[in-house]
């Protein structure tokens, strides 16, 4: 069985702030796997132990090569990275363009594994628009998979009510993050991934044209990111215990909480 | 020898002989059955006097003849330095008369056993034989009347203390024959002779050459069979701890062992494959720790010390080396590391407090946390750890503090307190380190705002690092991330030393051994001072003054053990204490290098194990028992866990808790250096 696993090299959100006046500053914050995206590594590496083989497909700036280190750590054979200018600017159909041409050079896989969501964009667009390029069934919001044969059960949960699927391979699925418990990364174990295991490219070498991944030629943009300031606010009650509870009941039942 | 055949005499050397290679077979047996050979022994041995063996026999005098630790436990102590103190003056009585009778005097005609030195050294080994006889009389008398768990009675150490027995009682049943077949005017010298020849008196007619040779016979069978059986059984720590005290005389209080040195192992460019912080199988171990583990005694007195065994979680130090050991002597089946075949569960080692309790009362050296943070080590690169430990790791890397708070709200309470940053006030004398604890945590911080105000009032030119300060690694170390630690060591190092910076003081115990002790041994050198020590100089320079009265009540001092135990501080605290309460400070039960923790050691704040009871709460009742109205501490982990346990004490709110720092602030009557 071969796996493709899709892994975002993205800033890490408890780091990213705003400056005094407003602007959104991204470019100090520390950067790290994607972590959904590292319960599909996980979920990959436990399916490396009973034979199968795993690359890791990314789009990302050159510093995208050091997560692609940790992300190999889980248990992966090799990453592929592809990057250039254009990266910064990439919305999820550029970004599912570039892993779908990852995806036929590496190729081909029974099965490509992929986070929910990333925590930089939230888009959750690109697994989707990889099944659509590659021609795959796809499910989104695994909690559970069963890899046998020629086909994948998918346990997912929708709402309150837990769904089975079975779907045929080849597939593209992603993963929440109930799927499971990602083991520790150790940095003795990413410093032990050696850099040859991942492989940099550019779109030339992929076979794209670098002209429709200018920024004028996509589909989408980011226009503007603003603040939002989330109301919240706090209240001492003071008292004896029982006088406490009364005023707090009263006013939970005043706000329509109770 | 009177009354002996002259064959009886040289046999003697014959039988020494033999015991002496049997001894030597047993050693040899004793030490490869723990995987070490005694070639390695004899290179480390060779090692550690070509470095100079000062320290090494200092140790070991103090630790074996002195009995330093042993002596820690009023019966087990007095028992063993009985019969330890008795056999080897009884040793060295015999070797005297050998040396005098078949060397200096049969070839030089020298003799020095004589006049009154002779008569002391007969009374004293009279007394050494009482003494063995006592000691053996309580071991008998432990092992099958008081039967501490750790004891059993084996067929094997039966026999040998039985054979000390009848090596004492002969020996003094020997001396009664020839007082009664020699009378002698100085009998009273040989006084336990003297009283055992007046009880066999009544049997002086039957007494005749047959019955002294036969129990001269027994006399030396007894002591050869000691001499080269002992080392077959559980009194083979005669010879094993000794070694393992020189061996590991060198490790300060709580120094964990460097598997590597990243800096160099990165700068040599070499291969990582292989490289292993931790031990997934004690068969791992080097020869030193495997020698280590094999000289366990299994006494029980770091189980009996142990915060987290007091508390009922899943961990005796004993039984963790005892299983340690019975693995390395006969591996369990299975595959996998300890875990899997089931030697420990994983929860053992979790639930350590790296206090250093344990390794502190161990009379054999061993190091109970260090090697306990080897196995979480190994966990850690395994990648098998719960989600808790997981997260404290991956906010380390990413917020640089353990808490998961944001790296850039590290220096909001500092800036609001106008505290310089280094870059705004580069002369500084200090550089102030912080810590996560006061940075992050709104109580703590009341800790810091005190010293600020103190330091201020003492006109200490003082600055922090500001947002680029951030954790040192105390908790990313104990919870087995050492290749970790070590990249953020040296990183921290690089921004200190791109500041000048040289001297540091600290209010964070934890901050203090880990920029103190564990970076010089990565070679990373800065004087690092607690607050306590600081504080504790200003006061006795004059430069703050002390303050007038105390109405706190009784203050009571706990002693972090990151800053008494396994930094030696302890009388700076005490003094300001004394400044802060004068008359009404009482020590606790467990003071100084006896405390106890308070439950937050080891990375064991951000963690939950299972457990009976809480440490905290163990130690907050021994505060109240003292009668304290005030606990003292001097470390932001100890003070949340105090104040936590004092919250929730049995019968509503316990013991006020607070820093040194604060209960001077405050007696000083400063104000608080700014609003949390």
């Amino acid at each position: 069985m071969r796996i493709l696993v899709l892994a975002k090299h993205v800033p890490d959100t408890t780091e990213i702030r705003f400056s005094p006046t407003g602007e959104l500053m991204v470019r100090q914050a520390p950067t790290k796997v994607n972590d959904y995206d590292r319960h599909a590594l996980e979920e990959a590496s436990r399916l490396r132990e009973s034979g199968a083989e795993v690359v890791i497909a990314s789009v990302g700036p050159p510093e995208a090569a050091k997560t692609m280190k940790e992300a190999l750590a889980y248990g992966a054979d090799r990453a592929v990275l592809a990057g250039g200018a254009w990266v910064a600017d990439a919305d999820p159909e550029a970004m599912a363009e570039v892993l779908a041409a990852i995806a036929r050079r590496e190729g081909p896989f029974d099965l490509v594994l992929a986070g929910d969501v990333s925590e930089d964009g939230y888009n959750a667009l690109v697994p989707g628009l990889l099944a659509a390029k590659l021609g795959t069934p796809y499910v989104r919001g695994a909690t559970a998979l069963g890899v046998g044969g020629a086909s994948v059960k998918v346990t997912r949960l929708v709402g309150d009510v837990e769904e089975e699927v079975e779907v045929a391979l080849p597939a593209v699925i992603s993963v929440t993050r109930l799927l499971n418990s990602p083991r520790v990364i150790s940095t003795m174990a990413v410093m032990k991934v050696p850099m040859s295991k991942v492989e940099t490219v550019d779109l030339a070498e992929l076979g794209l044209d670098p002209a429709a991944f200018a920024p004028g030629a996509l589909s989408t943009r980011v226009s503007a990111v603003r603040p939002v300031q989330s109301k919240r606010g706090n209240e001492m009650l003071r008292g004896e215990p029982a006088e406490i509870a009364a005023e707090l009941a009263a006013k939970l039942r005043g706000m329509g909480v109770l | 020898m009177p009354g002996l055949p002259g064959a009886f005499h040289w046999l003697i050397y014959v039988a020494l002989v033999v015991c002496l290679v049997v001894a030597a077979w047993l050693f040899n047996r004793r030490v490869r059955a723990a995987g070490v050979s005694p070639a390695e022994l004899a290179h480390g041995l060779r090692e550690l006097a070509s470095k100079g063996p000062g320290e090494a026999l200092a140790v070991v005098g103090a630790e074996v003849f002195g009995q330093r630790r042993v002596r820690r436990r009023p019966y087990a102590g007095l028992m063993h330095l009985l019969i330890f103190g008795s056999y080897g003056m009884l040793t060295l009585g015999t070797v005297l008369i050998a040396v005098q009778h078949d060397f200096t005097g049969r070839f030089f005609g020298v003799t020095f056993l004589n006049g009154n030195f002779y008569l002391v050294e007969k009374a004293l080994l009279d007394t050494a034989a009482l003494g063995l006889l006592a000691g053996v009389g309580m071991a008998a008398w432990r092992r099958l009347a008081i039967r501490p768990v750790t004891l059993g009675a084996r067929p094997t150490v039966v026999v040998a203390y039985a054979a000390l027995a009848v090596m004492a009682a002969t020996g003094l049943l020997l001396e009664a024959m020839r007082e009664l077949a020699y009378p002698v005017s100085w009998s009273h010298w040989t006084y336990a002779g003297h009283l055992v020849a007046l009880a066999i008196t009544p049997l002086v007619g039957r007494l005749n050459l047959g019955a002294y040779q036969a129990t001269w016979v027994v006399h030396v069978l007894a002591a050869f069979i000691f001499m080269g059986g002992a080392l077959a059984t559980a009194l083979d720590h005669v010879v094993l701890v000794p070694l393992n005290i020189a061996l590991q005389s060198s490790r300060a209080p709580g120094e964990l062992r460097l598997p590597f040195n990243l800096a160099e192992l990165l700068e040599s460019g070499g291969d990582l494959e292989g490289v292993s912080s931790g031990f997934a199988n004690p068969s791992e171990l080097d020869w030193k720790r495997r020698f280590m583990l094999a000289s366990c005694v299994n006494c029980g007195r770091c189980e009996e010390v142990c915060p987290a065994n007091a508390a009922g979680r899943p961990l005796s130090p004993r039984k963790l080396v005892q299983a340690l050991k019975g693995d390395l002597l006969s591996p369990s089946d299975g595959a996998g590391d300890l875990f899997a075949r089931g030697v420990l569960d994983t929860d053992a080692v979790w639930s350590c407090l790296s206090c250093g309790a344990c390794a502190r009362e161990c009379p054999a050296f061993i190091d109970q946390p260090g090697t306990i943070v080897e196995m979480r080590r190994h966990l850690v690169e395994e990648g098998n750890v719960d989600e808790a430990k997981a997260l404290v790791l991956a906010q380390l890397e990413r917020n640089q503090n353990p808490l998961g708070l944001p790296s850039y709200q590290r220096f909001a309470r500092l800036a609001e307190a106008g505290v310089p940053t280094i870059e705004e006030n580069p002369g500084a004398e200090y550089l102030y380190w912080v810590g996560c604890m006061s940075s992050y945590d709104q109580r703590a911080w009341g800790v810091a705002s005190a010293v600020i105000s103190l330091l201020r009032l003492a006109g200490v030119n003082f600055a922090v690092l500001g947002e680029s300060e951030r954790c040192l690694g105390e908790c990313q170390r104990k919870l087995g991330d050492e290749a970790g630690f070590q990249m953020r060591s040296m990183e921290i190092a690089e921004t200190l030393r791109s500041h000048g910076v040289t001297k540091i003081v600290t209010h964070c115990p934890h901050c203090l051994v880990t920029l103190g002790r564990d970076y010089r041994s990565l070679d990373m050198e800065f004087q690092v001072v607690h607050h306590s020590e600081l504080v504790q100089s200003l006061l006795a320079q004059g430069r703050l003054p002390t303050p007038k009265s105390w109405e706190g009540g009784k203050l009571t001092y706990h002693d972090p053990c990151n800053l008494g135990r396994l930094s030696g501080v302890f009388d700076a605290p005490r003094g300001l204490a004394a400044s802060v309460a004068g008359e009404s400070f009482v020590e606790l039960e467990r003071s100084r290098e006896k405390s106890f923790c308070c439950g937050a050691g080891g990375s064991n704040y951000f963690y939950k194990v299972p457990a009976q009871e809480s440490v905290s709460g163990l130690r907050l009742a021994e505060a109240q028992a003292a009668g304290a109205s005030t606990v003292a501490t001097a470390c932001p982990f100890c003070l949340s866990m105090l104040e936590d346990a004092a919250r929730t004490a049995p019968g509503g709110q316990g013991p006020r808790v607070a820093d040194l720092a604060e209960l001077l602030a405050e007696a000083l009557g400063l104000e608080a250096a700014a609003a949390p």
